[in-house]
């Protein structure tokens, strides 16, 4: 009895150890500690100038054990579950290299993310879109390193290697674009770029007849206009976006909104052929069409810039109350409608109305830049004019209103732009102290940016010419040598700062 | 019976049960109930082990697909996957021990039916799955009842979702109150389980707003817990996925504690209509 007992536990031992796979076990395990870097990364990436660089570095550390650990997993051969599960582990092990050496390439250490990217493209040839995570970011790397003949090679593998699935995470999502990356890469700045692009164009047009999922085929037509825009080859563009328009509502679930294919095409025949009339009737059948699309309020607003243009201001301003009526959410697109209103009735002479125009933008739509804009608008017509009383009392006016706005939104993206007016109402009563400290005040808060390098030459600038300060425009010109040494603003100021130092 | 009696009447029930709450004895099919419950949470929780893949694996894609089986998506999935080994638990396992349960509460308050609870209420096994089967299919049919509400109206409209959860939980416990004395009816009455049915239905019946109230207060008591754990989805990605562990450990508790006084409650109730209980 003992015996049969010991036996029949000894089978089911058996029988549950033949039930037992590690690899879902393994898989299991590589997903929660990939979950919890990432849940790790997420948190440090929300104030990421108060992590210190070595909960970085140990980021990056977690990021590549976890990749060395499951990037040597065996995959058993076949597509039973089991194989899935260890293949899905070493796709694990290789996003999590990627994140490692993206970390590391952010922390300045390019030599070992690109060892790192490398790794994976030798060490997860067989899974394809392993291998193309490790490959886009490598490329991606050399692009930014100007190493652009190694970048190419890598983006020509990708493209060779994953076929593109649009709609997809990861790197069969941004596989469509890279042949036009590619091929935009390879021109440069050629003077005929048509040979660079062949490549591009076979590759889409072969999407287009042989698409593996639905929405790469449009993607690629998509991408068609693309390569046709950088070739200037205006009429191939349209004829693709014909055919995207019409093919676009067939979709159960449309990648794109139509009336943004048909506004593209307005502007192509505008812009592109030249076409204005044409393009006019463009933007009268997106409105007709497409009535409930974002792009029928834009196409309302053009419509009407196009008409004042051509001096038919009623008709113009019939097209901006067009777009108020029907279109009473489309704030942005109603905050420019009032402004150009109030340009027209300006420029017809009717300055009451145009008044009227500017001071109900700030009151209608107080969180826009046409509202702040509405309030320089009035003091340049008084200066215009020569009213020196109304431009004083209108530049006082515009000073407090910034003031307040700056004041009650401080944390609105907005208050820079009015921080900036503030600084050239300073600059129009020729306060120039006062001008030149803001400037430099928000030169500081927008450190690092192409806007920042724009009020510390404008700071620069005021200095030299006005306050006569040589010293302080010497300082600030320095400063916008430090921080912006590879920009305009920079090669700019050491310009001046030779001329300078060299006159002193 | 008016509802301020029937409520000094659950007052009267629980007081009784709240006095016998430090008697071990009474507490033994319960916490037998609870270890296996943490024993089950245990397996699911390590699904992926060698114990446990064969068994938790196909109950965990069973209930939630290819993603349950992982992480952390297998967190939201969880409490369901629970549910389904509660169910099959509660129709092969708590239908006895309820039994013993029902047995031990009788004899403490003075209806000493045998000397040997737990092979008494196995005797009537077979019956006692069966009412636990039928009550379980009726319950779970009534909360199919949402069903009947438009999808969109269900997510649109918050007032009709909430309606709607309110009024299936009521239903369940009406329904609930009906099959409630029918573990007593089968091991006191030693009546089978079709009989036991109608009986409970009868006794139910007379004492109606006592028994939905009783039913209604410990479901009051769950559906925070069953709600929140419906909002998987929302503690993985908000909070931490683990979270649900300590949710399910905090449901298994409850259900120890309100699962003892429920027991003890009916049984009370059952013996006060049937005989005068002391």
């Amino acid at each position: 009895m003992k015996t049969m007992r010991f036996l029949m536990l000894g089978f089911l031992v058996v029988l549950l150890g033949g039930c037992y796979h590690s690899e879902f076990s393994g898989r299991y395990k590589a997903e929660e500690a990939l979950w919890k870097a990432n849940r790790e990364f997420t948190r440090l990436s929300i104030k990421p100038k108060l992590v210190e660089p070595e909960q970085w570095e140990a980021l990056a550390n977690t990021y590549q054990e976890l990749g060395e650990k499951y990037k040597a997993t065996p995959v058993p051969s076949g597509d039973s579950p089991e194989a899935l599960a260890a293949a899905e582990m070493r796709a694990i092990a290789a996003r999590a290299l990627a994140r490692s050496g993206n970390l590391r390439a952010s922390m300045g250490d390019s030599t070992e993310a690109e060892a790192i990217f490398r790794s994976i493209d030798q060490e997860f040839a067989d899974i394809p879109n392993a291998q193309g995570t490790g490959l886009l970011a490598l490329a991606q790397l050399l692009q930014r390193q100007s190493r652009t003949p190694e970048a190419i090679q890598a983006y020509e593998k990708i493209i060779n290697t994953i076929e593109p699935a649009p709609s997809a995470q990861g790197v069969e999502g941004v596989v469509m674009f890279l042949p036009l990356r590619v091929a935009r890469m390879k021109a440069g700045n050629a003077q005929n770029k048509a040979p660079f692009y062949e490549d591009a164009r076979a590759y889409y047009r072969n999407q287009i007849q042989n698409p593996k999922h639905a929405e790469s085929a449009y993607e690629a037509r998509s991408r068609l206009v693309d390569v046709a825009s950088d070739l200037g080859d205006w009429n191939e563009a349209l004829d693709q976006m014909r055919v995207m328009e019409r093919e676009v509502t067939t979709f159960e679930d449309p990648p794109e909104d139509p009336g943004k294919i048909k506004f593209a095409m307005a502007e192509a025949t505008r812009l592109g052929l030249g076409k204005i009339e044409e393009a006019a009737g463009i933007l009268e059948e997106l409105v007709a069409k497409y009535p409930e699309s974002t792009f029928a309020a834009r196409a309302l607003l053009s419509l009407s810039k196009y008409e004042g243009s051509r001096e038919n201001t009623e008709t113009a301003i019939n097209y901006l109350d067009r777009l108020r009526e029907e279109y009473p959410k489309e704030d942005s697109f109603l905050a420019q409608g009032a402004l150009y209103r109030a340009r027209l009735l300006e420029r017809t002479g009717d300055w009451a109305g145009a008044l009227e125009a500017y001071r109900s933008l700030p009151v209608e739509h107080p969180l826009s830049e046409e509202a702040l804009i509405s309030h320089l608008e009035i003091a340049s017509r008084y200066d215009r004019v020569g009213d020196a009383t109304s431009r004083g009392r209108s530049l006082g006016e515009a000073e407090e209103a910034y003031r307040n706005f700056i004041s009650r939104f401080p944390a609105e993206g907005l208050s820079y732009s009015a921080r900036e007016k503030l600084a050239r109402i300073y600059g129009a009563q020729k306060r120039w102290e006062e001008a030149i400290s803001e400037l430099e005040s928000l030169a500081e808060a927008l450190r690092g940016t192409p806007q920042g390098a724009a009020q510390l030459w404008a700071a620069a600038q005021l200095s030299e010419r006005e306050l006569k300060d040589t010293e302080r425009a010497i300082k600030l010109y320095e400063t916008a040598v430090t921080l912006y040494p590879n920009t305009q603003t920079g090669v700019k100021s050491a310009e001046a700062l030779s001329r300078l130092k060299g006159g002193e | 019976m008016g509802l301020f009696k029937s409520l000094s009447v659950v007052g009267w029930a629980c007081r009784n049960v709240f006095k016998r709450f430090f008697k071990g004895g009474l507490w033994a099919p319960f916490l037998l109930l609870t270890l296996i419950q943490i024993i089950a949470l245990g397996l699911l929780l390590t699904f992926h082990q060698p114990w446990s893949q064969w068994g938790m694996m196909p109950l965990l894609k069973w209930s939630g697909g290819e993603g349950a089986v992982h992480y952390p998506y297998f967190f939201s999935v969880m409490p369901v996957a629970f549910a389904r080994i509660t169910l099959i638990l509660g129709i092969l396992l708590s239908s006895w021990l309820i039994g013993v349960a029902t047995l031990k509460f009788a004899e403490s308050f003075g209806r000493k039916v045998t000397d040997r609870p737990w092979s008494h209420a196995f005797k009537f096994y077979p019956h006692l799955i069966l009412l636990t089967a039928v009550t379980s299919v009726v319950v779970f049919t009534a909360f199919l009842s949402q069903r009947l509400v438009p999808s969109d109206l269900f997510l649109t409209n918050s007032a009709a979702r909430w309606g709607v959860r309110f009024g299936t939980q009521f239903l369940a416990v009406v329904i609930q109150a009906f099959f409630i004395y029918g573990v007593a009816w089968i091991v006191l009455k030693e009546e089978n389980f079709m009989s036991a049915i109608k009986s409970s239905f009868s006794t139910a019946k007379s004492i109606f707003l006592p028994t939905v109230i009783l039913v209604g207060i410990t479901a009051m008591f769950q559906f925070p817990l069953s709600y929140v754990q419906g909002r998987g989805d929302l503690i993985t990605n908000k909070f931490q996925p683990e979270m649900m562990i300590g949710i399910m450990g905090v449901e298994i508790f409850a259900e120890l504690i309100l699962g003892f006084v429920l027991a003890g409650a009916v049984t009370f109730l059952f013996l006060w209509k049937q005989e005068g209980a002391q």
